[in-house]
């Protein structure tokens, strides 16, 4: 207690002196920083020794990262430190006030600004924001946003600019008038979500992003995409409160009968049920559970007895959609365990040639699937029990896939995807190749197609428990029960 | 043939020189692969550590050109023994027992196209299958392609006093990506359809042991069963029972 | 079908490695390049390099006198128009390297790098273009060890040859000299220097040229020898010049690429009918033992 207190009492001394100090070096040129390179040495002034400069700080301590802030800030903390941009001088002075209350204030100019300590005195690479942060994933800005550099939202500045060379939207030098403009500024400021978006998601933006701001890819995206657990939109919200309510009702029907041979409240059946599933799964028997789990629902092997053709075309779709699930599952849990690992960064970028293949190749299966079943069903034999219902329930999943596409195409297009990237969306970079052709504005159609197949999804899970595919919960169902009777 | 009740159950499939190749064949195709593939992708972390484990790039060199030499010696053996056999013990290397593709091989292999889509009954097989005998040709035909371009490699200078020297380039080319189609069909193809389809699972025993099970042979090469009971009933009932 | 799918899963898996490992994989580590230029130096490292025992001052002497009474010189020169501006790297007096390391400087003075900062100089590159390399493009003058061994060496010719060459290094690590020296440290295999000389840096597109280099280890290699491609790339081939080359390397790919759709096709093919036969036959079995489950 004493010592804790102590240490607190000196160490705010320490804090009042260390400001102190740093006001003292920011208020009185000359005290902290050395001001003898900036003009000729007068006489009678020790003469710098060039380790003095050209030592390299070490960033890993704290006197390295005050060595080099006060190295950058000899120049960079004084109003003359300009540069001629088109005739018109551009600040690049660093507001020092605005930069010691920011969250940045300990780390070194170095550690960002990696490329720039050297003649010619110029950034390549940008700031390195990625050798600190992460990328954000799903949930934070509703979509990785990975073509779009840190600063373009995390800075003052409000003009923005799509860099061809780099892929990415990055903060402008001129403003709307084409002028320089200095992005010297270290303050970050707040974050207000809906304007913040709105600097790039407006119609007729130049940075290639859709006109309107789109939600999140929420819980229910899982099937297929990364996605986040939130709701997304409200309509996603809307379709899966349906959804579980079409899964209590089926609950409900399931637990009129009897359970266990015996009568009694609603409360003694769920009971009852549960002490059978207790049972089930601390005994042998799981194995077996696990083996109908694994060879019917995973593998199929009843639809498999029934018609090879049956069988192909059920795990087009459904291997496709189960492999998407696991994959976007993976995604979610790299990201969240290693977000700044290579296999994270591969896998949340809808780009990156592994995740377009797999997503463009996994996408066409259930596609080819469906249109199979489709066919089978118009020109199929009679024996083929074709209800409206399931016919319905192809329509929509084939719609949605379609629909699917036609935005990626449309994505590629806008965002402007360096084509040797882009061909590994083998599905979606021809069509944006042919939605090139259309000179149709595709910045806001974007938004349509997505709500088109994001809705289209938000339908297919509302009617799971509804028609015909309530199978997929009731089939695994009675096949464990059926095994538990015999 | 009435030795006991075990013998005469089975028909014999290959004779010892036969399964004596295949081991090499098989052992030398394994390390030919595992070698190769490891210098191909030595970037690779398990590239390297094959390499490692056998003691660096050049013991690579050297345990993949001893698998060479003795898979191709098995080819070798293989091609002398048919010519013995043909010139010599007087046999025939044409008819039903044959290697060489003929016409019912064809038609096999459109009907078996057809049952698979379900379009009618399975295929009647004879001694070798139309799959056994492409994969008998693609050893035979693929170890001697694999052999030239791998000797061009060996020894590129003595090939290049007679030959362009961007043709080492090519056999390089030929080479990898014979490699891969090879290690493609035979690691996948070959076993799968040897001894993991459901009919044979777990393994197929007879290319080690030499002899198959009379059931067996009945269910999957039924026109060389009836063969061998038209022959036997055509030699006074002698014939393998 | 329960180890077709282990065997689907360990595809996906190899697949998921390969893909995504490489951008991390030590192929795309190795091609990052010489060190950047920078003001600082790293006195640790400094300190075990091969010019540890030199002062500053000693390489550079103007910088040194530098404020002193009667020297113009100016450091830093905040009111010249170059303050900032100057490469360093491209405008260091390279001749202090000669007066120690002469047979190197007179080598490089003989060779392709010199002959290109010549024509360069003569005819100044677009902004952008590569520039012809000095001491130091090549030498981190600060930090460079001496006493290395052949493969440290080699290993770092890949890199630092490949920041402007990386076409060639790519290809270097394709073929067999790359393979087995650089990716297994083979020190028998030829490295970049190798061939093509340290700091003299000649061409070998023309093979009546490049036989002198192949025979350094290849004894007996006849003239045909020097035919093989050994950078199989476009890169830095120029139509009428290198008409011959630019044949072969065609050639080359040509093949390359039927081969890769042949074997796409046969395998694909393969595995179709194979994926299908699977399928009926479990039907089958299935439907044998239909009710044990």
């Amino acid at each position: 207690m004493t010592v804790s207190s102590a240490f607190s009492r000196w160490g705010f001394r320490f804090l009042v002196a260390l400001a102190a100090t740093l006001l003292a070096w920011l208020a009185v040129p000359g005290i902290g920083y050395c001001q003898v390179s900036m003009d000729p040495p007068a006489a009678g002034v020790a003469m710098r020794n060039c380790l003095d400069c050209h030592r390299r700080p070490n960033l890993e301590s704290t006197e390295g990262v005050r060595s080099n802030q006060a190295l950058c800030l000899e120049c960079h903390a004084k109003k003359e430190c300009t540069r001629q941009v088109d005739g018109r001088q551009v600040p690049l002075r660093v507001d020092l006030k605005s930069f010691q209350g920011s969250r940045h204030q300990m780390v070194a100019c170095l550690q960002c600004h990696q490329d720039v300590a050297r003649s010619p005195h110029r950034t390549e690479a940008g700031a390195q924001c990625s050798s600190c942060h992460g990328p954000h994933g799903e949930a934070t800005v509703k979509a990785p946003h990975l073509r779009v550099s840190c600063a373009a939202c995390h800075h003052r500045g409000k003009a923005l600019a799509f860099e061809a060379k780099r892929g990415q939207v990055v903060l402008s030098r001129f403003d709307d008038h084409q002028r320089p403009i200095g992005l010297a500024d270290h303050t970050a400021p707040g974050l207000g979500q809906d304007v913040l978006c709105q600097r790039c998601h407006h119609p007729g933006n130049q940075v290639g992003a859709a006109a309107m701001v789109l939600p999140a890819k929420g819980v229910i995206c899982f099937l297929c995409h990364n996605a986040s657990f939130s709701i997304g939109s409200p309509w996603f919200g809307l379709a899966l409160i349906i959804m579980i309510i079409g899964l209590v009702l089926m609950a409900r029907f399931w637990f009129q009968g009897s359970v266990a041979g015996g009568e009694g409240s609603l409360h003694q059946k769920i009971a009852d049920g549960s002490e059978t599933v207790w049972r089930t799964i601390f005994s042998r028997r799981v194995v077996g559970v696990l083996k109908v789990i694994f060879f019917d629902v995973l593998l199929q092997r009843r639809l498999l007895k029934e018609s090879v053709r049956r069988w192909f075309f059920h795990s087009l779709v459904f291997l496709s959609i189960m492999l998407r699930l696991g994959m976007s599952l993976f995604t979610w849990l790299v990201y969240h365990v290693w977000p700044q690992g290579s296999l994270a960064a591969a896998l949340i970028d809808k780009n990156h040639p592994f995740t377009a293949m797999f997503n463009d190749l996994t996408g066409l299966c259930i596609l080819l699937g469906i249109v199979l079943a489709m066919v089978q069903r118009l020109v199929g034999p009679k024996h083929v029990k074709s209800e409206g219902q399931d016919t319905l329930a192809l329509v929509i999943i084939g719609l949605m896939v379609v629909a699917g596409f036609v935005a990626e195409g449309a994505r590629i297009l806008m965002t402007q995807v360096d084509p040797q990237t882009a061909v590994y969306s083998f599905v979606g970079y021809p069509l944006s190749r042919l939605w090139a052709r259309f000179s149709l504005d595709w910045q806001g159609i974007y938004g349509y197609l997505w709500y088109a197949h994001a809705l289209l999804a938000a339908l297919f899970v509302a009617y799971l428990p509804f028609g015909k595919m309530r199978h997929m919960f009731t089939t695994p169902l009675s096949l464990l029960i059926n095994r538990d009777l015999q | 043939m009435k030795n006991n009740q075990q013998v005469t159950q089975m028909v014999k499939r290959f004779s010892v020189l036969q399964r004596t190749l295949h081991w090499v064949v098989m052992l030398g195709f394994i390390g030919l692969g595992l070698t190769g593939f490891s210098l191909a992708y030595s970037d690779q972390w398990w590239g390297q550590a094959v390499a490692w484990l056998v003691g660096g790039a050049s013991h690579l060199g050297w345990v993949h050109r001893a698998c060479a030499v003795a898979t191709y010696g098995a080819v070798v053996v293989h091609l002398l023994w048919l010519a013995y056999f043909k010139l010599v013990l007087g046999g025939r290397l044409t008819g039903a027992d044959s290697m060489f593709p003929t016409a019912k091989d064809f038609s096999d292999l459109a009907a078996h196209l057809k049952y698979i889509f379900a379009a009618g009954p399975a295929p009647r097989f004879g001694r070798f299958s139309y799959l056994e005998k492409a994969d008998y040709w693609a050893v035979l035909i693929g170890m001697n392609t694999m052999g030239i371009t791998g000797l061009v490699m060996w020894f590129p200078e003595w090939f290049s006093s007679f030959l362009p020297g961007y043709l080492i380039n090519l056999a390089m080319i030929l080479h990898f990506y014979e490699a891969v189609l090879a290690v493609a069909i035979k690691f996948v193809v070959h076993v799968y359809t040897a001894h993991l389809r459901p009919e044979v699972f777990p393994l197929e025993k007879n290319i080690f042991s030499g002899y198959e099970p009379i059931d067996r042979l009945k269910h999957e090469r039924p026109a060389q069963w009836e063969a061998l009971q038209a022959a036997a009933e055509g030699s006074g009932g002698e014939g393998v029972q | 079908m329960k180890r077709r799918r282990k065997t689907l899963w360990g595809a996906a898996l190899l697949a998921l490695v390969f893909t995504a490992g490489l951008p991390a994989g030590p192929g795309a580590a190795a091609l990052k390049g010489a060190e950047p230029s920078t003001w600082f130096v790293d006195m640790g490292r400094f300190n075990q390099g091969a010019h540890a025992s030199l002062t500053c001052g000693q390489c550079h002497p103007k910088h040194l006198k530098a404020g002193q009474k009667g020297s113009q010189f100016k450091h830093p020169d905040i009111t010249s128009p170059r303050y900032l501006k100057a490469p360093v790297r491209r405008e260091y007096n390279y001749h202090l390297c000669a007066d120690c390391h002469r047979t190197a400087w007179k080598r490089y003075l003989g060779g392709a790098h010199a002959e290109a900062m010549r024509r360069q100089a003569q005819d100044p590159p677009k902004a952008g273009a590569l520039l012809a390399p000095t001491c130091a493009d090549c030498h981190n003058p600060h930090y460079i060890l001496g006493g290395r061994d052949r493969l440290a060496l080699g290993r770092r010719q890949v890199r630092v040859c490949g920041s402007c060459h990386p076409a060639q290094a790519a290809t270097y690590r394709q073929s067999y000299h790359g393979k087995a020296a650089a990716n297994l440290g083979n020190t028998r295999a030829a490295f970049c220097t190798d061939c093509h000389g340290a700091h003299t840096a000649v061409s070998l597109k023309d093979p009546t040229v490049a036989i002198q280099a192949c025979r350094r280890c290849h004894l007996d290699a006849p003239p045909n020898f020097a035919q093989m491609v050994m950078h199989p790339t476009l890169a830095g081939l120029d139509p009428k010049r290198d008409a011959g080359k630019l044949w072969r390397v065609n050639l080359i790919l040509t093949v390359g690429m039927i081969m890769f759709v042949i074997v796409l096709v046969v395998v694909g093919s393969y595995y179709g009918h194979h994926l299908l036969w699977m399928l009926r036959e479990l039907h089958h079995k299935i439907r044998k033992h239909g009710h044990e489950e």
